[in-house]
């Protein structure tokens, strides 16, 4: 029983992760019908961001306090909002009304670009600048200490990096719940992935709308990548590549375009990889969320909580 | 120029007709031409985003190794190698190489149905995902075996063919019987090798693209439901295309694990995308563009590399990041200033005809399409009796719909629709807007499955049929906004509808046979003929999206009647047509359905088009049926007044 909820503990933290990641993925993919290839990259800059956020406040330290976490954070996130934004405005706007595969390929050489930039180690300011060389993230003060009260409760060990990772997640959940449901823009967007045409006959400004839903996701991504840090703690330039699959995995799960169905799709992926590499299979952990995906696209291809939309002829 | 090719040719006069290096990049250049052609035919022509063809490549390397490390196997006598059974060891060499090819191309060809039947069978973008992964866990897999990474280690597999001697002063056996027997040089043996297996790469590759079965994947390429609807199995498509560009990598796969060791390093994502730069810039589905494509993407970074000044200090880890670099930008700029490539869709021979009818030497082959057009119409003339005579014989209803229902949701969009058509006669199905007529058509064709109900043509179930089978049972339809294949002519169009009277398959394209040959005539002069009773014929080679519109909608029926259907549903054919095309059209529906036998289901909104040819009419509103009769019955029936008018107007 300890044994077991130990690994749900696991499971709902790496899961939290892929959460946020799998949000931004299921956002766009609503609103335009395009598989953003690039957010795995968006995830990684926002890594990027908050660790180097932390050199310049720490002065190069292994340690940080959770308030210069916090900076970083807000770093990243303005970092990857301007970065999303650009990314939709200059490679998938042009391509808006050309064929599918087009936004595909382009999004494709878009993940390819930001990815191999970020490969290259640049020398600016006295100090490197990404490179393959994991860049080193500061361990918060104190983030590795078991929780007291939940050990003597149940009996398991959850450091408060867990509930760190939890908490923000579920903080970022809820406030996208409120944007989607509750704002105006969040209405629209809803709209936009309804129907395109509909929305924008009644009078939705697609385009400010789609920017704001690439914003969101990528706000999203960058929480995401600091959170990824704080649990292990570098960034890589390849880091957004197998986990922004995965995410995506997570995301068609649920139901690709659907919100919930996201949440509920890396729940799923993450207790399932956790329990996996538990029981000492963690070399093949990344081949798992591919095997679910298969299984997935065989028996319910529109996601668990997906509704099979036919296509309009 | 000089100076970027002195380092391929040998200018120190070794012997040997290429210098090593400018071997190892002809080696290179053939690879990648290989790899191009089997994405060319997924991505270029299918038009199905695949990204993990180097996860094929490595699959078929290892495996070809596997059967180069067991030479005995093929030659019992190697071990007196040194006696004089030199025919024994050439024959098993060959034997070696060729079984090595043919395993890599099984293996790879099994793992690509593995990742594409799943995949496939879907709308959208599943596949490019699959790919993905699948080309990122082999490089995993390859990169952290210590079994499989040659360089990782001692494993107990040197992942190497053994007539490869990369461990200097250590002859080994096979490649001195190689170098005595075969050739003067092993570079001339893998040469001779890799440029055969290009050569029938090309040649396999063009020979699909020019059949049956290249027109169907340029088909779903365009438009996957029209390709359905003239009876075209996409899926079968989609998966044939896929396994077949996934053996073509195997092959190269097994190819270069015959020239040198392996590296994981060769089965990188780099490599998946350098073929899909090569694919890109080449064009889609162009031949032509991705041999050109493959030779500029493969020497230019190799010229650059060795051209740029040693000043530079520049190192090789450095170089390849920036090429990446480099590839994305040319990936990003290629799709937003010529997403068709260099060459577009066109070939060599395209740009050939082009030349030659642009300079007058192409009259006497426009000569010959006008008789193939003649003997097309007689074709069909001929075979109207027959079919007249058929009809006659068809007893029952050609097509019953039982009580048929469609829910999307909530919504019913129809609801319990009957109908039951005779053999012969024309319908008209009418009702305001949003009444779910074109709902019905799809229900009827099998793009939707209907929630309850049950239709039959003649007496046959079609319920749980692929629209692709429902087109080959009879059943041919025109789309509300023409879908035709945009991209191909005219001609492609209507040959494409013939699908599935089409005995050849792929193996026969692939071969040329005979049977293939007369095929493909008989079809062309079919074609002609449908084309011809649309006022088509001469417009050929034209690209469909450059009909005007109404040609294109006389276009799609012309491919639906191709499809020789015995029933024909015909939605919205006049839209968008001034009243003289609308004349026309409503002679040429009597005249199709007098020529063909046919029987036609027609939506119309066009009142004096559907009271002046329909000898019954079904009114639909809101999905249900609220009125049928003839044309003077519906025009009197109050319920149609009203739902066309309102209440009030009834009363008035």
């Amino acid at each position: 029983m300890d044994y077991f909820l130990q690994q749900l503990v696991n499971g709902l933290a790496v899961g939290s992760l892929y959460a946020l990641i799998a949000l931004g993925y299921t956002m766009v993919y609503g609103v335009l019908r395009l598989i953003n290839f690039a957010h795995g990259e968006v995830f990684m800059v926002g890594a990027f961001a908050g660790a180097y956020t932390a050199r310049a406040l720490t002065g190069d330290k292994t340690e940080q306090t959770f308030w210069q976490a916090c900076v970083g954070v807000m770093v990243a996130v303005m970092v990857c909002s301007i970065l999303g934004w650009a990314i939709e405005r200059f490679a998938y706007r042009p391509l808006r009304n050309s064929s599918r595969l087009s936004a595909l390929i382009t999004a494709i050489g878009v993940s390819l670009l930001i990815q191999n930039l970020a490969n290259i180690e640049w020398q600016f300011a006295g100090y490197r600048w990404f490179g393959s060389t994991p860049t080193n993230y500061p361990a918060i003060i104190g983030a590795g200490e078991p929780v007291q009260v939940i050990h003597r409760l149940l009996g398991v060990n959850v450091v408060w990096k867990d509930v760190l990772l939890l908490a923000t997640t579920g903080a970022v959940l809820v406030v996208l719940w409120f944007i989607v449901q509750r704002t105006r823009s969040g209405k629209a967007m809803r709209a936009v992935s309804q129907s395109y045409d509909s929305a924008r006959l009644m009078g939705v400004n697609i385009d400010r709308i789609v920017s704001f839903t690439f914003i969101l996701g990528s706000a999203m991504a960058a929480v995401g990548g600091c959170l990824f840090c704080i649990k292990n703690p570098s960034a890589t330039p390849t880091m957004g590549v197998i986990f922004g699959l995965k995410a995506f995995v997570a995301a068609v799960i649920g139901g690709i375009g659907n919100i919930p169905g996201a949440a509920a799709g890396w729940l799923l992926l993450g207790l399932v990889e956790t329990f996996v590499s538990s029981m000492g299979y963690s070399r093949y952990e990344s081949a798992i969320a591919f095997v679910i995906l298969v299984m997935v696209l065989l028996i319910k291809p529109e996601g668990i909580f997906g509704k099979a939309a036919p296509e309009k002829v | 120029m000089i100076a970027l090719l002195s380092p391929w040719l040998d200018v120190r006069g070794s012997g040997a007709w290429l210098s090593a290096s400018s071997h190892t990049l002809m080696y290179d250049i053939a690879l990648n031409v290989i790899l191009a052609m089997g994405l060319n035919l997924v991505l270029g022509m299918t038009g199905q985003f695949s990204i993990g063809h180097a996860g094929f490549l490595a699959a078929g390397a290892y495996a070809a190794v596997v059967v180069a490390g067991k030479p005995e196997w093929f030659v019992p006598q190697l071990a007196f190698w040194h006696g004089t059974l030199e025919l024994s060891v050439t024959a098993g060499f060959v034997a070696i190489m060729l079984t090595g090819t043919a395993l890599a191309i099984a293996v790879a060809a099994v793992l690509g149905l593995v990742v594409g039947l799943p995949t496939l069978r879907l709308r959208g973008d599943y596949l490019a995902i699959a790919t993905l992964g699948f080309g990122e866990i082999v490089a995993v897999v390859i990169g952290n075996s210590d079994y499989l990474d040659a360089t990782s280690g001692a494993g107990i597999y040197a992942w190497r063919a053994p007539w490869l001697n990369s461990e200097a002063g250590k002859a080994s056996p096979l490649h001195d019987v190689v170098q005595k027997h075969l050739f003067d040089t092993p570079y001339l043996v893998s040469s001779f090798w890799i440029l055969l297996g290009t050569a029938v790469t090309i040649y396999v590759v063009r020979n699909i693209k020019y059949s049956t079965s290249g027109r169907a994947l340029l088909a779903v390429r365009e438009d996957v439901i029209a390709s359905e609807a003239v009876g075209v199995p996409t899926t079968r498509y989609k998966v044939t295309a896929f396994v077949i560009g996934a053996a073509l990598a195997g092959m190269a796969g097994g190819m270069l694990s015959h020239h040198k060791q392996l590296n994981p390093q060769d089965f990188t994502f780099l490599r998946s995308v350098e073929i899909l730069l090569i694919v890109i810039l080449g064009g889609q589905g162009s031949i032509t563009g991705c041999i050109l494509a493959a030779i500029a993407v493969t020497l230019v970074p190799e010229s650059l590399r060795s051209g740029l000044p040693r000043s530079w200090n520049l190192d090789a880890t450095l170089i390849d990041k920036w090429r990446l670099v480099v590839y994305a930008v040319l990936i990003i700029a290629a799709m937003l200033f010529r997403p068709q490539g260099l060459m577009g869709r066109f070939e060599v021979a395209d740009v050939w005809r082009w030349a030659r009818r642009k300079w007058g030497a192409g009259r006497a082959e426009e000569k010959v399409a006008q008789e193939v057009v003649t003997a097309g119409i007689s074709t069909l003339v001929a075979e109207k009796e027959d079919l007249r005579a058929g009809q006659a014989a068809q007893a029952g209803p050609l097509l019953v719909a039982e009580n048929v229902t469609m829910n999307f949701g909530g919504l019913c969009a129809v609801d319990s629709f009957g109908l039951s058509l005779r053999a012969g006669e024309l319908v008209g199905l009418i009702g305001p807007n949003g009444a779910g007529k074109t709902t019905v058509f799809n229900v009827l064709t099998g793009v939707y499955r209907p929630t309850r109900g049950d239709i039959r043509v003649c007496e046959r179930s079609i319920v749980k049929l692929r629209p692709h089978a429902i087109s080959k049972r009879g059943v041919a339809r025109t789309f509300q906004n023409i879908r035709l294949f945009a991209n191909l002519s005219v001609l492609d169009n209507v040959m494409i509808a013939q699908h599935a009277h089409h005995r050849q398959g792929i193996l026969a394209a692939v071969l040329r046979t005979p049977g293939f040959f007369e095929e493909e005539a008989e079809s062309r002069k079919r074609a002609l003929g449908y084309m011809d009773i649309f006022g088509l014929a001469d417009k050929a080679r034209e690209q469909a999206n450059s009909l005007s519109y109404g040609d294109q909608r006389r276009l799609e029926i012309a491919r639906a009647l191709a499809t020789r259907p015995k029933l024909l549903l015909l939605d919205e054919p006049a839209a968008g047509m001034n009243p003289t095309e609308k004349r026309e059209l409503m002679d040429l529906i009597q005249t199709i359905r007098s020529r063909f036998g046919l029987t036609i289901l027609i939506i119309e909104h066009d009142m004096k088009v559907i009271m002046g040819i329909c000898e019954r009419i079904i009114v639909l509103d809101y999905g249900k049926t609220i009125a049928t009769g003839t044309p003077e019955e519906i025009r009197r029936n109050p319920a149609v007044i009203e739902a066309y008018l309102g209440a009030s107007a009834k009363q008035g």
